[in-house]
């Protein structure tokens, strides 16, 4: 096999293999992972194998702490070594449930290369985010199987060489040029681009990085940070040149700094282009221009009961340690009425404490409340009353902001439902959102359930307590699969109420039709909500129930 | 728990920090952080923006740029040996003491970490080892007389930013926990970073940072390629890089070092004075922290500029970065905070 035929995958496995730490690492499709991690030591070797570990630690297992256990058991304390104390190689698995804490300590690691990370996750599970720090710490992704392709020595011979391979500033000037034109965030990805192109170079035995070094350097590192397509215009200079001359393989670096010739920064764009994630294309069909989705969506990383952090309510035994707060003062509180007993066992003066004494901290978490609005949009709604739920959205906004607490927009109109606002605490999305809610149409009031029973889920999943407030004058006249039926559409919304409802979720039914109307009452009846009829609603007469609703479920 | 030796582990001791004057634009960013040192009471700095835009590399550049400090030898507030009547309790009752030449140190506040560690503990190992009761310090002695840099501070537990930010105002740590009462010296200026799409900081913790700055990702190829250039070249041989770079850090060094000297002379006029109150008043900035600040920064500025006056032209600059985030908001507002300002400077100082 040649080298030109090789999987990026398989690329990216001995990019590892060769630059290490100084590389961050990968984010891994789980199914490809197997494939990707015997490639990689393959590549490697056993003495750069990577240590496995959850996603479930704690962050005294990154940064290290004195073991109790065998403390107590020596008598002398013992520390337990913190994994980034030295240098690490981790495969870390389900990495989207990484807690906040080890993500920034994995990001600080990562940031002084002592961390080359292999993050698994599984790419077709939505809500599955890495946490954004990570994210952009880590330059490659894999989705493709890898094969063992690299030996030691083929790493040991490019490993000689990498320090010296030479890099025309061209190279830079195209990759930062192909970076902008598809949106990519931050110049770190091309400094990454720009480490990789040097170890392609490295491991194709070139003394400097020529042009399908840099490509490949772009699709694998650039591509898929992709926003959007390259700009129309370069699009067209495309079509009018030639296709690009073949890679030549002489390593002749002399420093150039004249203009970079233009076929050369197509040769990067192309490359970037045959890599561009699929959502991308898509978006192209339909004419979208939105960023790519959930970029900003945090991770959904469970609140560990018992965590660490909040107010101390008392204290309780603890079966295990791992992640708690020792109350060291109840611990030893415990410990002293049978200190005299113990001692004529254990005969010295030292304090005797096992680890049925232990005590931690019992910790009271603040529930995190966010506030679901699901708004009916429709035409029958709309001239009236969509004003008026903006208005309500925007004050419950304004006390969000002061109370922490999060707000999530889905409006329903037309055929369909969608989520205008996944639950944010930052106003400036908020008002993007709100200034683009269209209105008219027919109902989808089923679809419009869905939704926000979906986001319910997906909050409380993350440990968050969701409250759904609809915003509806519950008469449905379009189903699921976008008809007008009326008789349909009811009955597909009352099995959604009836689904909402076996959830226990907190929700609120906020009639907004002129006069009250019996239909909204009893989907609020078989929703288990509170039915608020407001034919006079003003905007702060409607966020007033809610406020207190807010209180009850965050308190 | 006993975490505080660890995180040393993660310092930039044995390693050349990329230079503070080779950070490609952010020149707001820049200027505000010079300030800060040539007058720490104008307080902490807030940087809000794009992620991935060099935050961090900033401070961290910054705080190396920084004349060394010396310190007591082994005291784990690195107490100043010149300046007793602000050290520890043990410091300042020692008879005799080593002193040894450090870096400002800058302490990176990871997201998530806990009260003990941020605060200090009990020192577990002794308690249970040798049944003694001593204090363990916590990440805020480790920042004592540097720079604790939080990133994502947005995102951090809302207790945590308080009492961060009490501690950064009276400048000490009083620990009353686990039946310790220990008071330690803990000045420190506190940096934040984060992205606002991410969640915003609380109104009432806004205005407890004296500056704020907004940093945006370039969006010109130019400027891409000068970063990437930079920093590529001090990943490669960062010896060289240092000392390529190393006159210009040590002018900068030495203009700070005379800022410094020459503040306490800077003179505000009364006429400036009533200007940058009328500013204040025109925004409707909440209190007088606002103005205070504004004049702080306006006076460092002039003596980093080498003048012995503040002018218009310093209250005019430091403006926005002294008032940007201390406007009171109505949350759905239209008009950013920087255009308000820049047209209340017009209204009220002229053009």
């Amino acid at each position: 096999m040649t080298e030109d035929d090789l999987a990026d995958a398989t690329w990216v496995a001995g990019l590892l293999a060769l630059c290490g730490p100084t590389l961050g690492g990968a984010l891994v499709a789980d199914e490809v992972a197997e494939s990707f991690v015997s490639s990689y030591i393959h590549a490697a070797g056993p003495s750069c194998a990577l240590r496995t570990i959850p996603s479930s630690l704690a962050a005294d297992a990154l940064t290290g702490s004195l073991d109790l256990a065998a403390t107590l058991a020596l008598g002398k304390p013992v520390q337990s070594q913190g994994l980034l104390r030295s240098e690490q190689r981790l495969l870390l698995r389900r990495a989207e449930r990484l807690d906040v804490a080890c993500t920034s300590l994995m990001a600080q690691a990562l940031d002084r290369d002592a961390l080359l990370l292999i993050a698994l996750m599984n790419p077709h599970d939505p809500d599955a985010q890495l946490a954004p720090k990570l994210d952009a710490r880590l330059p490659f992704r894999v989705e493709g199987y890898a094969e063992p392709h690299w030996q030691p020595q083929h790493i040991t011979t490019a490993r000689t060489l990498l320090a010296a391979v030479a890099l025309d500033s061209k190279w830079v000037q195209n990759l930062c040029e192909a970076a902008l034109s598809i949106g990519v965030e931050s110049p770190r990805a091309v400094l990454q681009a720009v480490a990789a192109s040097r170890g392609i170079a490295a491991l194709r035995g070139l003394k400097a990085v020529d042009e399908s070094c840099a490509a490949l350097a772009a699709r694998l590192v650039l591509a898929h940070r992709a926003q959007h397509l390259p700009k129309p215009d370069q699009e067209q200079e495309e079509d009018e040149t030639p296709p690009p001359p073949p890679p030549t393989a002489d390593g002749d670096a002399t420093e150039n700094n004249a203009a970079p010739n233009p076929a050369d920064a197509e040769v990067i764009l192309e490359a970037i282009k045959s890599a561009l994630p699929a959502h991308l294309l898509q978006m192209a069909t339909e004419g979208f221009g939105k960023k790519a989705a959930g970029r900003t969506v945090k991770s959904s990383a469970p609140r560990k009961a018992g965590g660490q952090r909040g107010r101390r309510i008392g204290n309780k035994r603890a079966s295990s340690l791992t992640g708690q707060r020792l109350d060291i003062i109840a611990t030893l509180r415990t410990a002293a009425p049978w200190q005299p007993l113990r001692r004529k066992f254990g005969g010295n003066d030292r304090m005797i404490v096992t680890r049925d004494d232990f005590r931690v901290s019992r910790i009271k978490q603040r529930n995190e409340a966010t506030a679901i609005f699901a708004v009916d949009a429709s035409g029958s709604t709309a001239f009236q009353r969509l004003a008026e739920a903006k208005g309500a959205v925007e004050t419950i906004l304004a006390e969000c902001y002061v109370r922490r607490d999060r707000v999530a927009l889905v409006s329903f109109r037309s055929k369909k439902a969608e989520v205008l606002l996944p639950p944010t605490r930052s106003l400036e999305r908020a008002k993007r959102a709100l200034a683009g809610l269209p209105g008219g149409g027919g109902t989808p009031l089923a679809a419009g359930l869905d939704e926000a029973f979906a986001l319910a889920l997906q909050v409380r999943r993350a440990g968050g307590n969701p409250i759904v407030i609809l915003l509806t004058d519950g008469r449905g006249n379009v189903t699921r699969e976008g008809e007008g039926n009326r008789v349909k559409a009811t009955e597909e919304t009352l099995s959604a109420a009836k689904l909402f409802a076996s959830e226990g979720f907190d929700a609120m039914l906020i009639d907004v039709s002129p006069e009250p109307q019996k239909t909204a009452r009893t989907l609020a009846a078989a929703m288990h909500a509170t039915y608020l009829p407001m034919p006079r609603a003003s905007a702060t007469d409607i966020a007033q129930p809610i406020r207190r609703a807010l209180q009850v479920v965050s308190a | 728990m006993g975490t505080n030796k660890k995180s040393s582990a993660g310092s930039d001791h044995n390693r050349i920090v990329y230079s503070f004057s080779a950070v490609a634009g952010q020149q707001e960013l820049k200027t505000c952080l010079v300030l800060t040192a040539v007058d720490p009471t104008i307080g902490g700095l807030l940087a809000m923006g794009d992620r991935g835009t060099g935050k961090s590399t900033t401070v961290r550049a910054f705080a190396a740029l920084l004349p060394p400090i010396k310190a007591v030898k082994g005291c784990p507030y690195h107490c100043d040996p010149d300046a007793l009547q602000s050290a520890c309790d043990q410091c300042r009752s020692a008879v005799a003491f080593k002193t040894e030449t450090i870096r400002v140190p800058v302490v990176d506040l990871p997201l998530g970490a806990t009260e003990d560690r941020v605060a200090g503990a009990l020192d577990l190992e002794r308690a249970l080892s040798r049944g003694e009761k001593v204090f363990e310090p916590g990440l805020l002695a480790k920042a004592n007389r540097g720079y604790l840099y939080i990133d994502e501070v947005n995102l951090l537990e809302d207790h945590l930013v308080d009492l961060l930010l009490d501690v950064a105002a009276s400048g000490e740590n009083l620990f009353e926990r686990e039946g310790l009462s220990v008071r330690h010296p803990a000045r420190f200026v506190l940096i934040g970073s984060g992205n606002p799409e991410e969640g915003e900081l609380r109104p009432q913790l806004l205005d407890r940072f004296g500056l704020s700055v907004e940093v945006k990702t370039p969006q010109d190829v130019a400027s891409w390629v000068d970063i990437v250039k930079r920093r590529d070249a001090y990943e490669r041989d960062p010896q060289k890089f240092y000392s390529e770079w190393e006159p210009e850090e040590k002018k900068l060094r030495q203009r700070i070092q005379a800022g410094r000297k020459l503040l306490r002379d800077v003179v505000v006029p009364d006429a400036i004075q009533e200007s940058a109150a009328a500013l204040c008043l025109a925004l409707k900035t909440d209190g007088l922290r606002g103005q205070l600040t504004l004049i702080r920064a306006a006076r460092a500025l002039a003596a980093f500029e080498k003048q012995k006056t503040v002018g218009l032209n310093h209250i005019k600059r430091m403006a926005l970065p002294a008032l940007r985030h201390r406007l009171r908001r109505n949350p759905l507002e239209e008009t950013g905070s920087a255009v308000r300002i820049e047209r209340a400077i017009q209204d009220v100082l002229g053009p």
